[in-house]
């Protein structure tokens, strides 16, 4: 049902199986007609792990939670999938007093727990007496490509570092649980960083009572590192420059989707896509102006350029177009008659093929588009600059021009947190300095926000280490001779800056890896652990003997390391992370696993909603 | 062939053979003598009430009180009930070894092993208002149950003290009195055999009167005075007071046989032998004073001489015999214990036997032996193995399973599994027989209860260490006989410390799974022992499990504590709503300070809810600058930031935020400023609430230049940003002379590629051109370039050797397909390539 998800080693696809049918199950045991009514945001997350027909077999209907929407009168159930979050509940309330009528049952399913928060405020709005059952969907990680599994929590962040609220963390235990219930005990774990560090030993604790994962041989798993945003606040704050970087950064890919208005696109394309089902969950909230375009490995085209920089993208694509175009315009008249039958044979292919040339061709245009604005380079410019520490220890007079000409508060945030990630730290005296002149021009309110990057970490004064200026000699983080095309090292993702994340996972990998990287990245906040699980041995004892030789003599074939962002990642990071395993030499697979994939905009945005 | 000891005590009764088998003897207190006693007897070798007989003469030894006493099968005393309720009827045991008495009044009170009581209620209905004469305790399908005889001669059944009585029919004819009668259950229902005169009546629940049957002795006799059910409620025994025997089956349509036992004395006790290898029975044993009587169905006969006084108790798969001195069993013999003991036998298994003594002895005979039975070796072995789970003697056992050991090395590919199996099983039961634990069980009934309910019944004895033996030896989950026994523990000893750490030693055993601390703290709790629960939580590494039984406890602080502990938001969520209700808010504070977690998702909490109850928190941890920014935040939801701002600077001052605190006053400065402003260019501009940069831009745009210098100097504006404002305004009114001459004023503090910048914004090409020649070398050919002016750029490019820049400009140039400067290029870098 999710080809795409399906790989050798750990299989996706078991992980979205598992999702689909723990939903399946609970609503088989509802009996009679049903209809869900699903929060906003649950749409995109209910995609990740069903399919329409899913729902249109059973002969359910789904609509989603806004005021206007009406239940048909004959439904003799209605469900709610919705987000444990407070708010949603006042929404709730009122749809359900809304489309109250006689004789109707009503179920909540809580995604991924139930709170008893939520059930206050439904028993304060005195509707909790109205619900036959309350479920839980122990969704945590949903499955997003072959290999990435993505918690969908934007706010995991934020949440923990100004609110020190931990349900992400805490729920990212448990999901690490789940995949070890799915795919077997992951015997070795390394990890960076306070939250790193909370999210493990939960995990661990959690682990306590499944006997199962410590009795059995060790899983498809091999490792785990867990690496905590706070370790690395450049990355996340650098403009990416691969394909699906950018087109995340200028318009967002959500769920694996993108929506574009229409008018960028050839007629034909548009006019092929609508023929997706009517119950179609994205149908919902769903606009005719738009176009939606899947990205994932599904599509052999986006697979071969998402990951690439994008001038390597522009010249792909141009050698596409030309090989397309070869194929069609052979001089037909010189051929046998077999080989026109293979042409024709190959026709609907090449057609695709062509199709999604175009969507590309559209799509990169776009890019080029936003990319050959002058203020992008110069950003993009003065970033580099601090990548490479130029002059980073005074105000910049980039930033100040920026903020005398009253540029975008977001932006000219996002380059002062990036400098202070460069720096390590402000002195005081320019940190106090940016403060003033945001206050002065932007109005004093610009202090709550700087309030909350202040609490997030990433604005700060300097501490004694200089983590960020030591690391980017010891590992290389930026790179001179870097190229974009063919290139040979990650630093291509964005231009010559390797992010230090994705260093320290290909470090890791080498003999004696960790223990070489540990002493090294001491500088770098929160601490440096790591832990086995293994196998515990049996009263018989027989098993634990002939259990150390499979472990180890498993070496020659490829380890599958799973790399857990815990705070986000971004697309850049996903690809350098997949180029590092496409080099042979490694030897290894990764599987992806963030809280959300974030960007720049992403990013700040959420740090800086109050 | 073999003539073994074991055969001394069998017997026959034809066409079969019986034994009886010595259990282990009964070492009975001094002052206990059956003779005078009323007895009860549990089957499955259970425990053993005894009552001083009321209709027997006693010479009176200790206390004159009646007190009912509880044995264990080897003599010791588990128990005692001084008895204080009334004219005891009769006792029984209920199939889970609980004391069932029954008083006159139809009152009736259950006990323990141990003698405590566990319930009492009554029969009810009008056996509550007559009396009873007599009661007995029976077994069926749905649990024991309890019949009472009214000395109206009615009887009633209740199955247990939740259900109501069931009334039987009256006996047709009543006024003749009964001489026996036994309960008999079919399936789920119950009914009863009377014997009265020379009949049997039959009672059945539901039924309007009794079936009466007679005639069913052919000899002639006054009356039937005994009557016996078989254990599985198949067969019938019927005894006459002319000693006539009747043997058939239950509904009494088959006759076995008739026997005349040509004895006048009343016996004691008649009860049926259950086979051993199946659920049938063939014979009865009568026990008479000091005189055993075997019959069978074929009217076949055995006697052993006994004891005086006996009790005999039916067991699933025989009788067995307590008397003062002994403990017995009568069973038949099976089938294969005959095979390989019998004399004379010709069965495989006896060649096996054989043949492994004499291999045992080194003996060449083994071979010959060997031989008669190898061609069955299979059957011999299974037989030696079966028959060793039928025996009680340790070394005929040992001698069996030997023979058995042997004899599989002799079959290829023989499947170890039931050898092994038989094995564990037999050191259980071997255990369970020796005399301090007095549970002397056949194979069959070790099979029939299976093992999860002897261990509960060892537990139930407190027999901890052996019962934790046995599950470990037949593989059974072994951490609830340890949780039981830390209930014990926690029940029976005083010390907290001494319990915690007892508890402890034995539960860090890792092989044990599934054991909770919580589940004991919480029955230390129930026994009001909080001080222990507390330790025992502490022990428990789960701490998320802590939880209810602290807020339980009302141990607010420590149900905080492990639910932060635990880590999980939801949890400490639940405990802070829960314990909220039921604390003073200050002592909730001082509490939930102590967490961070805690106080966080608190915080969290009453941001959505209640913002107020922040600002307390935030006074009682002293956090101004929180405190400012709640101020903040109140102040631009009600958009009274002006008053407001002398607050929130005082609270970033006391929070040593001095910068926000400057900013705060500055504001307020420029509030002020900007209402006399805005009277002053009434109409002109808006200036209420911009920030200092708009103002001066407001201002600027309206032409003041002089205001803004004021403030530029009051507010400390850098210089670089008074002349970015200065030139965006100039540019946007296009006022280019303007410009050129605030250029000219004085050297600019920001470079003149704002200024560039500013024009090209504007389209003005030419402008631009006169800030580009000031801007430094290296930059002009980006300038040049952005302002479409290639050739410059290219000429710029060329002074500067600066190939890169060429490069660039030439895949531009190909782009925007100008020869005559792409040609140029070409031939500059041609030149610049040359040179290096």
């Amino acid at each position: 049902m999710f080809p795409y998800l399906r790989s050798q080693r750990v299989n996706l696809q078991l992980l979205q199986e598992t999702a689909a049918r723990e939903l399946m199950q609970n609503l088989d045991s509802i009996e009679g007609s049903k209809i869900i009514v699903l929060d906003e945001s649950m749409v995109g997350h209910l995609e990740l792990v069903t399919k329409p027909e899913m729902f249109t077999d059973r002969g359910i209907k789904l609509i989603a939670l806004k005021p206007e929407s009406r239940t048909p009168k004959d439904v003799q159930n209605i469900i709610y999938i919705v987000h444990t979050q407070v708010k949603l509940m006042d929404q709730l309330a009122t749809h359900l007093k809304d489309n109250n009528q006689q004789g109707r049952q009503y179920y909540i399913f809580f995604v991924p727990r139930r709170s008893c928060l939520c059930i206050k405020h439904l028993e304060n709005l005195d509707v909790i007496n109205a619900f036959t059952h309350i479920y839980e969907l122990t969704w945590n990680f949903f499955p997003l490509d072959s290999d990435v599994v993505s918690m969908e929590m934007p706010n995991a962040y934020r949440d923990v570092s100004i609110d020190g609220d931990t349900t992400a963390l805490f729920q990212a235990s448990i999901g690490l649980v789940q995949l070890q219930r799915l795919y077997g005990r992951i015997p070795k774990i390394y990890g960076k960083g306070v939250m790193a560090q909370f999210v493990w030993d939960h995990a661990k604790q959690l682990a306590i009572d499944e006997k199962s994962l410590y009795n059995g041989d060790k899983g498809a798993i091999d490792q785990l590192i867990l690496l905590d945003r706070g370790i690395d606040l450049l990355s996340p704050l650098a403009t990416q420059l691969t394909y699906e970087g950018l087109i995340d950064e200028f318009y967002g890919i959500h769920h694996n989707k993108l929506t574009l208005p229409a008018e960028h696109f050839p007629a034909y394309i548009i006019s092929g896509s609508s023929t997706a089902g009517s119950e179609d969950p994205e149908r919902l909230v769903g606009d005719k102006d738009r176009k939606t375009i899947f990205l994932h490995s599904g599509k052999p085209l986006y697979a071969e350029l998402r990951n690439k920089n994008f001038n390597e993208v522009r010249i792909l694509l141009a050698r596409k177009v030309k090989d397309i175009q070869a194929q069609m315009n052979v001089n037909r008249q010189e051929q046998t008659v077999q080989e026109i039958k293979s042409f024709v044979e190959r026709l609907p292919q090449l057609m695709e093929e062509k199709k999604e040339t175009s969507v590309h061709t559209a799509i990169a245009g776009l890019i080029d588009e936003r990319i050959n604005v002058y203020s992008f380079s110069d950003d993009l410019a003065a970033e580099q600059e601090f990548m490479i520490c130029a002059d980073i220890d005074k105000s910049s007079a980039y930033i100040e021009d920026q903020i005398a000409r009253r540029a975008e508060l977001r932006n000219v945030l996002r380059l002062i947190c990036l400098q202070c990630a460069a720096a390590s730290g402000f002195k005081e005296r320019v940190l106090n300095s940016y403060k003033r002149e945001l206050a002065q021009v932007y109005g004093l309110e610009v202090l709550l926000t700087i309030s909350h990057l202040e609490k997030a970490g990433l604005l700060r004064t300097q501490t004694e280490s200089r983590a960020y200026a030591v690391l980017r000699k010891t590992l290389h983080l930026t790179v001179d001779d870097s190229v974009e095309i063919n290139p040979k090292d990650i630093s291509y993702v964005h231009s010559f800056y390797a992010p230090l994340t994705a260093r320290l996972v290909e470090h890791s990998l080498k003999p004696l890896g960790w223990q070489t990287l540990k002493s090294q990245i001491n500088n770098l906040p929160g601490p440096t652990f790591e832990d086995f699980q293994v196998q515990l041995i049996g009263i018989g004892g027989r098993h634990a003997v002939g259990a150390t030789p499979s472990e180890s003599s498993l070496m020659h074939a490829r380890r599958v390391v799973l790399v857990f962002f815990v705070g986000g990642c971004t697309f850049a990071e996903i690809a350098a992370l997949r180029f590092l395993a496409a080099q042979e030499d490694n030897n290894v697979e990764f599987v992806i696993a963030t809280t959300k994939v974030i960007n720049k905009h992403s990013f700040l945005d959420s740090l800086m909603s109050s | 062939m073999p003539i073994m000891n074991n055969t001394g005590e069998w017997f026959k009764v034809r066409p079969d053979y019986y034994r009886k088998v010595e259990l282990a003897t009964p070492d009975w207190p001094i002052d206990f003598d059956l003779e005078y006693m009323q007895v009860a007897v549990a089957p499955y070798g259970g425990p053993l009430a005894a009552i001083r007989d009321a209709t027997k003469l006693v010479p009176v030894k200790g206390a004159a009180r009646p007190m009912i006493r509880i044995f264990d099968t080897s003599g010791n005393e588990t128990g005692h009930i001084l008895w204080n309720h009334g004219k005891l009827i009769s006792m029984g045991w209920s199939d889970t070894e609980e004391l069932i008495c029954v008083l006159e009044n139809a009152k009736v009170f259950v006990y323990d092993l141990f003698g405590n009581e566990k319930e009492s209620y009554s029969i009810g209905g009008e056996a509550s208002v007559i009396k009873i004469v007599e009661a007995k305790v029976f077994q069926s399908a749905a649990g024991t149950g309890v019949a009472v005889m009214t000395t109206s001669g009615r009887i009633f059944l209740k199955q247990n003290s939740n259900k109501t009585e069931r009334k039987l029919p009256d006996i047709p004819n009543s006024n003749a009195n009964c001489s026996c009668w036994e309960i008999v259950t079919e399936g789920r229902n119950s009914y009863c055999l009377l014997g009265r005169e020379r009949e049997v009546i039959k009672l059945q629940h539901g039924q309007t009167v009794g079936t009466v049957t007679a005639n069913l002795f052919e000899k002639p006799h006054d009356r039937i005075i005994k009557i016996s059910v078989s254990y599985n409620h198949q067969h019938l025994a019927l005894y006459t007071n002319t000693g006539l025997l009747w043997l058939g089956s239950v509904d009494m349509r088959q006759k076995y046989c008739e026997f005349d036992t040509g004895r006048k004395d009343i016996p004691l006790q008649i009860e049926w032998i259950m086979n051993t290898h199946d659920s049938d029975a063939d014979a009865v044993v009568i026990s008479y004073p000091s005189y055993l009587l075997i019959v069978n169905r074929n009217a076949d006969r055995s006697e052993i001489p006994s004891d005086p006084v006996m009790f005999l108790v039916a067991e699933m798969d025989g009788v067995r015999i307590i008397s003062q001195t002994s403990h017995e069993m009568i069973q038949r013999l099976p089938k294969c214990v005959q095979n390989i003991f019998a004399v004379n036998s010709q069965a495989p298994a006896s060649y096996l036997f054989e043949a492994q003594k004499k291999f045992e002895e080194k003996s060449y005979k083994s071979d010959e032996y060997l031989s008669m039975c190898r061609s069955n070796i299979e059957l011999a072995v299974n037989e030696c193995i079966e028959a060793a789970a039928y025996e009680f003697c340790p070394e005929t056992q040992k001698s069996l399973m030997r023979t058995a050991y042997f004899g599989k090395g002799f079959i290829p590919s023989h499947n170890p599994e039931e050898y092994m199996r038989i094995l564990r099983i037999l050191r259980v039961l071997n255990t369970l027989r020796h005399e301090k634990i007095a549970m002397p069980l056949t194979y069959k009934q070790f099979s029939h209860l299976n093992p999860e309910v002897i261990l509960s019944r060892l537990v139930f004895r407190k027999h901890y260490a052996v019962a934790i033996q046995v599950a470990k030896h037949l593989k059974l989950p072994e951490s609830w006989i340890l949780e039981h026994w830390a209930y014990h523990k926690v029940m029976n000893d005083q010390n907290d410390n001494e319990v915690a750490r007892k508890i402890t030693e034995k539960f860090k055993n890792p092989s044990i799974e599934g054991i909770s601390y919580c589940n004991i703290a919480e029955k230390a709790y129930q026994n009001g022992r909080s001080e222990l629960a507390i330790k025992l939580l502490e022990l428990e590494p789960r701490a998320s499990l802590h939880v209810p039984l602290l807020l339980k406890m009302g141990k607010f602080d420590r149900a905080v504590a492990s639910a932060t502990q635990s880590g999980d938001p939801e949890l400490v969520t639940e405990v802070l709503l829960e314990i909220k209700k039921k604390m003073m808010l200050s002592n909730f504070h001082m509490i939930i300070r102590e967490y961070p977690l805690a106080l966080n998702m608190y915080k969290k909490i009453m941001m959505e809810s209640s913002r107020t109850a922040l600002y307390d928190i935030y006074n009682t941890e002293d956090d101004h600058k929180s405190i400012a920014e709640y101020h903040f935040y109140n102040a631009l939801e009600s958009e009274g930031l002006e008053s407001n701002l002398s607050n929130i600077g005082n609270s970033y001052a006391q929070g040593r935020c001095t910068v926000e605190a400057e900013l705060c006053a500055d504001t307020a400065r420029m509030l002020k400023l900007q209402k006399t402003l805005s009277t002053k260019h009434i109409g002109a501009a808006e200036f209420n609430g911009l920030s200092i940069h708009d103002t001066m831009y407001e201002l600027l745009k309206i032409g003041e230049l002089k205001e803004v210098e004021k403030i530029k100097s009051d507010y400390k504006v850098p210089d670089r940003r008074f002349w970015w404002l200065r030139i965006l305004t100039l540019a946007e009114k296009y006022n280019w002379v303007e410009l050129e001459k605030f250029s000219k004023s004085k050297k600019s503090p920001i470079g003149y590629e704002p200024f560039v910048e500013v024009c090209l914004q504007r389209e003005n090409v030419r402008e631009a051109q006169k800030y580009i020649q000031r801007c430094p070398d290296k930059r002009k050919v980006y300038w040049y370039t952005r302002a479409g002016l290639y050739e410059e750029s290219i000429d710029c490019a060329f002074e500067q050797r600066d190939l890169h820049s060429l490069y660039e400009l030439q895949s531009k140039m190909q782009l925007i397909r100008d020869p005559v400067l792409l040609e140029k290029i070409c031939h500059y870098i041609g030149m610049l390539e040359a040179r290096r």
